[in-house]
């Protein structure tokens, strides 16, 4: 069952590195980032569920702890910072595509990049 | 006394930036107190060299999973070039009408970098890594246009990737080691080569190496002049400093190995690049992608010191070429001679002798002993490195006279100033320090070389930029290929 996961994870990764290289429109590049951010995420919490899937939080005062009675939560809040920082990229670059599309009035990967460096062009050679 | 010292350094670096929203009327002065604050705080510790290094773990918790701190003389040099570099840039720009949100990003980074040099752990690397590149995005497109949002953009794509490769590499190395400490990391028995192969490849996306940071040549050459300089003369090192860090502390061959071949790589083809360019920028953004390339390959032996160099002599020669645009209005040197103010005359001749790697110049011993102590077949290709930078900035040194008539503007003559002394200055101790004929005759005849070919052969050189290599799609190719030759070479034990 854990390999099968590990299988899913690995899957999504690769589909969203593909995502990235065959899409030519920005936004769906970007989505498919999302997606290789989601695989990654997957890959933190399958290792920190290696011992146990409970949760680390004491049941009562009492309760014995030993390391393979919950899940390890420093992957956990690891995961939780790289989710922070994924979405702030994120946003700023949906950003960036939203003022390029209104610019060139594309979202074509090609397009923009022909665009771009004939605008480059006649500024340096004017 | 020393780790109490560093804390409050620390904490006192953070704090700065998020004075500024709240006194904006101080916004140019504020980064400025933060650097001279910290270039004491240096000079204390460069002056009492016993105490380092320092390690400081935040909390008092176990150095497993607690957040460490680690300043050693590698830290303190790359700090000193990027506090070095900032002030410079923030006296160079200190006339133009940036209001308060630019000077806030500005120390945000360099807070951010501040705790770059000094983090210790896997995951407080990618955090400020993480930081830095999204304050990059926003400089880069300070000027809101389109070239440059599209240049921003293409850098958070391919970072966007090399993070997340990072990650998966980071998770593997805790599933395998249990920590993501590097001195922890470092006294393990056994290492498993393919995730620090991957975790390294990943780094060096962001570290400006050829078929790696594809993004650098638009967002250096795109980005407004004084960003140039930190791009070129502070980011690039972040990644490289982490790069040759994990590497010392790994000490595995195959990892060696591969640097080694990147390095050359990058050396060759950045110095190739830059030679058929006629854009200014683009000349020192391929030229960065050359340096980088002799950073990798003095690894065990004054890679760091060449680094602290390139970025004083590179932030130099990109805030000369700034200054060269705003008066002429252009970045092309195809043209005859172009008349520049004296100050701004002897100063990019300096850049262009230190990068040269000329006696009396910063970075000359750094740069001849990386290429005596290489092995192999590398000393040949770094000598054609070497003669290959000669003959790309020597253009742009060449295209330029002096003009008594011309004035200079004072906050930029000041800010070029302050790095060619430094360039002078620490080039003579270094070279009087390691006086011998070896090192003294080799660089002249490197660089006679290089001006020779350039006198000769410099209106046969065909200008060619390779559009398509840099193209978004390609570059995701190369990375796909260099990950499968990633897996493969550790499959097969190479």
């Amino acid at each position: 069952m854990r390999e099968l996961e590990l299988l899913f994870i690995c899957a999504t990764f690769i589909c969203g590195f593909f995502g990235v290289y065959y899409t030519k429109n920005i936004i769906k590049k970007l989505l498919m980032l999302g997606v290789m951010n989601v695989a990654t995420i997957g890959i933190f919490l399958y290792i920190g569920s290696t011992n146990s899937t409970v949760p680390p939080i004491l049941q009562s005062v009492h309760s014995v702890i030993t390391q393979q009675s919950f899940s390890d939560p420093l992957p956990q809040a690891l995961v939780l910072t790289a989710v922070v920082i994924g979405f702030a990229t994120q946003s700023l670059s949906l950003v960036f595509a939203m003022y390029l599309s209104k610019s060139y009035d594309t979202v074509e990967e090609d397009k923009i990049e022909k665009l771009v460096e004939e605008e480059r062009r006649g500024e340096l050679e004017p | 006394m020393t780790s109490t010292l560093l804390q409050y350094s620390i904490i006192l670096c953070l704090a700065v930036p998020f004075l500024i929203p709240f006194l904006k009327k101080y916004a140019k002065k504020i980064p400025i107190v933060q650097i001279v604050l910290f270039m004491m705080f240096l000079l204390y510790f460069y002056n009492n060299k016993e105490l380092l290094p320092v390690s400081l773990v935040f909390g008092g918790w176990h150095l497993q999973n607690g957040v460490e701190v680690f300043f050693n003389m590698d830290s303190l040099l790359f700090l000193a070039a990027t506090y070095i570099v900032f002030l410079a840039v923030i006296i160079y720009s200190s006339k133009k009408d940036y209001n308060w949100k630019f000077y806030f990003l500005i120390n945000l980074l360099l807070s951010d970098l501040t705790c770059l040099f000094l983090a210790n752990d896997l995951f407080n690397i990618y955090v400020t890594l993480e930081l830095m590149s999204l304050i990059s995005y926003l400089l880069i497109s300070i000027e809101l246009k389109n070239r440059q949002i599209w240049s921003s953009l293409k850098y958070m794509i391919l970072s966007a990737i090399s993070f997340n490769i990072y990650l998966v590499a980071t998770a593997m190395i805790y599933h395998q080691y249990g920590t993501l400490n590097i001195t922890l990391l470092s006294q393990a028995n056994h290492h498993y080569t393919l995730p620090f192969l991957i975790l390294i490849s990943a780094l060096l996306i962001k570290s400006g190496i050829f078929f790696y940071s594809m993004w650098l040549p638009s967002a250096h050459s795109d980005s407004e002049s004084s960003i140039s300089a930190i791009l070129s003369g502070v980011i690039v090192n972040a990644g490289i400093f982490h790069v040759l860090r994990i590497n010392q502390a790994i000490n595995s061959n195959l990892i060696t190995q591969y640097l080694i071949y990147v390095g050359i790589v990058s050396a060759l083809f950045g110095a190739y690049l830059s030679i058929k360019q006629k854009d200014i920028k683009l000349i020192l953004a391929f030229s960065t992608m050359s340096q980088m390339g002799f950073i990798l390959e003095g690894w065990n032996n004054y890679g760091v010191e060449y680094a602290f160099s390139h970025s004083i002599f590179k932030a130099l020669l990109f805030l000369s070429a700034g200054y060269y645009q705003h008066i002429h209005g252009t970045r092309n040197i195809d043209t005859p001679k172009r008349p520049v103010p004296i100050s701004l005359f002897v100063t990019i001749w300096i850049g262009y002798l230190s990068i040269s790697g000329l006696p009396f110049f910063l970075g000359s011993f750094y740069k001849h002993e990386i290429i005596v102590f290489s092995n192999g077949f590398i000393p040949i290709g770094l000598i054609f490195a070497t003669v290959g930078s000669v003959i790309a900035v020597g253009k742009f040194a060449l295209a330029v006279k002096p003009s008594l008539k011309m004035k200079g503007f004072i906050e930029k003559d000041t800010a070029l100033l302050l790095l060619a002394l430094i360039c002078i200055i620490f080039g003579t101790f270094n070279s009087i320090n390691h006086f011998d004929l070896e090192f003294l005759l080799e660089p002249v005849v490197f660089f006679g070389v290089g001006i020779i070919i350039l006198l000769l052969f410099s209106k046969k050189i065909k200008n060619h930029y390779p559009y398509k290599l840099f193209k978004l799609s390609n570059v995701i190719t190369i990375y796909s290929v260099i990950i499968g030759l990633i897996v493969t070479m550790t499959y097969f034990g190479f």
